[in-house]
């Protein structure tokens, strides 16, 4: 994997124009870095201050004081540990699932002597350019009886063609014929030569699809908003949603005193200390993540 | 030799077929949900055509021919969640894209490599952010009291603003969250375009006195041009999808003529009012645009640039 950010040719310009240019680049890019990460950094700094601070317009870049207040109430709300509990054994079954059913046939497709490797290739694509929609899988997930269950989540989407199809052009140019043919030789079949050549040969794309499919359960919110009714089995997405989204200002037309204010900052406080539980397993995972984003777009890029 | 030529047509198949049973075998699964959750949905399509009918018997409909189509063209909606949903799609693409490539060029571009790593690093991470929380810290930025701009707003003396309660603020709305959330993410592609450059063509152009500016114009913008038209005709098959989740959360009773697209329409006509063949009807009209859009895109980027999405 290419360092993105290498660049061999371009030492610091020695004309004027080439120090302006420089300068410019210097200014853009740490103004863009900055704008990027602030709206996260407030939410955290607003987390921990002090409301009636935010309120009153002192907080901006440091946090005023360090108050916990609202991260020890958030502890003690068993909404948002129902929600991480959900949304990782979410994620766990869903992504297991996803692998299991898609780097087999993306192996099998990229064997290129098979028979009806072509049709069946075209029955996977084919969903790609058109598909029954909502309300079709709806009903049907629904005949099923698979609503308000975990399989709503995990099943019906079990297969990406998109993922399925990176897999596929990368078990071609990564698995060479001839590796394989010795080992059938060998002995070995083709199930074994899967398990012992085929995947461990393969761990890099494994690492972007597994990231692929994780994130997408992760943050998924429309199907659990669509699929899930009781509020026990609800992921984090829509208890963040539902502790988040209501915008009530009527406490304040209603009654507009000091009091109502500090009511009403005393609400935002979580909201920003909620907004930031969730955000952390990505921001924790980031560092990790990264390097197989960068290359997950490329491998997306050879055949997209 | 001869006997196995002798084998005819028909056997041979089976034989192709029987000694690769292990690999029909992992196909499976794969086979089993596309064909259940992706070609079942397609035959259902026909309740688009019928009247409702509820519980198991669904299909069971009358036929009502396009009735639910003329419906949703007659309906006063039609026109306005058209007009919104291109609105949404090609406006935030449209001001998102040219970010990008800047972007990609500034980080390509500087010569000091930890801030182009710094910089790098903070704009791909909203990417990871589902839009529950990228509308929650938009929200949390532009609450009617208590969000930071209202707060600032406030000490200036001026007026606040009521974000979600205007339809001239969803566009902006929507389209800065995207901005936030992707263009870190998208310039990836242009920078690895932008590694390829061979470097001895810069260095030659260098010394003869171009200046970095001249560069960047004529060799470095030239060079990713490719790959800025493909994306460009890429996208144009995605020319109906906005965020079904980001419009959802950050529509309002007030802002809904701004911010009523196809999808939150489907959504709301099919789950929430229970009128599964109109809200399919819907999908379906949706689904036939996209179609259409997709295989034009794709014959033409074949066609002009060399890549095909299929």
């Amino acid at each position: 994997m290419e360092d993105t950010t290498l660049n061999r040719s371009f030492k610091p310009g020695s004309g004027l124009d080439d120090r302006i240019f420089d300068l410019a680049v210097k200014v853009f890019l740490l103004l863009l870095g900055l704008m990027a990460i602030y709206p996260l950094w407030f939410v955290l700094i607003a987390s921990v201050s002090n409301p009636s601070d935010i309120f009153l317009g002192r907080v901006f870049v440091i946090p005023s004081g360090l108050n916990t207040e609202a991260y020890e109430k958030l502890w003690h709300t068993p909404k948002i540990w129902t929600g991480y509990r959900n949304s990782i054994l979410y994620t766990a079954v869903g992504t297991f699932i996803n692998l299991a059913v898609t780097l087999p046939a993306a192996f099998a497709l990229s064997r290129k002597a098979l028979p009806g490797r072509g049709i069946i290739s075209m029955f996977f694509i084919f969903t790609m350019i058109f598909g029954g929609g909502l309300i079709p899988t709806f009903m049907l997930v629904r005949s099923l009886h698979m609503v308000d269950t975990i399989w709503a989540l995990v099943i019906p989407g079990a297969l990406s063609a998109f993922n399925m199809i990176i897999a596929r052009s990368f078990f071609e140019g990564g698995i060479p014929e001839s590796i394989y043919e010795a080992a059938i030789i060998d002995g070995a079949s083709k199930f074994q030569f899967f398990f012992r050549f085929a995947l461990p040969l393969s761990k890099a794309m494994i690492a972007v699809i597994f990231l692929y499919y994780a994130l997408s359960h992760w943050n998924d919110y429309f199907s659990a908003l669509i699929y899930i009714r009781t509020p026990d089995k609800q992921p984090l997405t829509i208890i963040i949603s539902q502790m988040v989204a209501n915008v009530d200002t009527t406490l304040l037309e209603t009654m507009p005193s000091e009091e109502a204010y500090h009511l009403l900052m005393e609400k935002s406080l979580m909201k920003y200390a909620v907004v930031f539980v969730g955000a952390l397993p990505m921001i924790l995972l980031y560092p990790f993540l990264q390097r197989y984003l960068i290359q997950g777009v490329m491998l997306g890029a050879v055949k997209g | 030799m001869t006997e196995t030529t002798s084998i005819p047509l028909a056997r041979k198949i089976k034989i192709g077929f029987l000694s690769n049973w292990e690999f029909y075998v992992m196909l499976l699964p794969a086979i089993a949900v596309t064909f259940v959750f992706s070609y079942l949905p397609m035959y259902g399509l026909q309740i688009a055509f019928k009247t409702t009918r509820l519980g198991a018997n669904y299909l069971n409909g009358d036929w009502i021919g396009f009735d639910n189509f003329i419906r949703f063209f007659n309906a006063g909606w039609f026109g306005i969640i058209m007009k919104n949903t291109i609105l949404l799609s090609v406006v935030s693409y449209l001001i998102t894209f040219p970010f990008t490539i800047l972007l990609a060029l500034m980080i390509f571009n500087s010569v000091n490599k930890r801030l182009a790593k710094f910089t790098q690093t903070f704009t791909y991470l909203p990417h990871l952010l589902s839009s529950v929380l990228v509308i929650g810290i938009l929200n949390l930025f532009c609450n009617g009291e208590t969000g930071l701009i209202n707060i600032m707003l406030r000490l200036m003396g001026q007026e606040a603003i009521s974000f979600f309660g205007r339809n001239d603020l969803v566009l902006p709305m929507y389209t800065i969250t995207n901005l936030w959330q992707h263009v870190g993410f998208s310039a990836i592609v242009y920078l690895a375009a932008l590694n390829s450059i061979d470097t001895s063509i810069v260095e030659s152009a260098r010394i003869d006195g171009a200046n970095k500016f001249k560069v960047m114009m004529k060799i470095q913008i030239p060079w990713i041009l490719r790959v800025i038209i493909t994306m460009l005709i890429l996208h144009m098959g995605h020319i109906l999808s906005v965020s079904v989740d980001k419009v959802l959360l950050m529509q309002t009773d007030l802002n809904i003529s701004a911010s009523e697209v196809i999808a939150t329409y489907v959504y709301k006509a099919g789950i929430q009012g229970a009128q599964y063949g109109f809200a399919s009807a819907v999908g379906l009209f949706n689904n036939c645009i996209n179609m259409v859009m997709l295989l034009l895109i794709n014959w033409l980027s074949k066609r002009y640039s060399e890549t095909s999405i299929f």
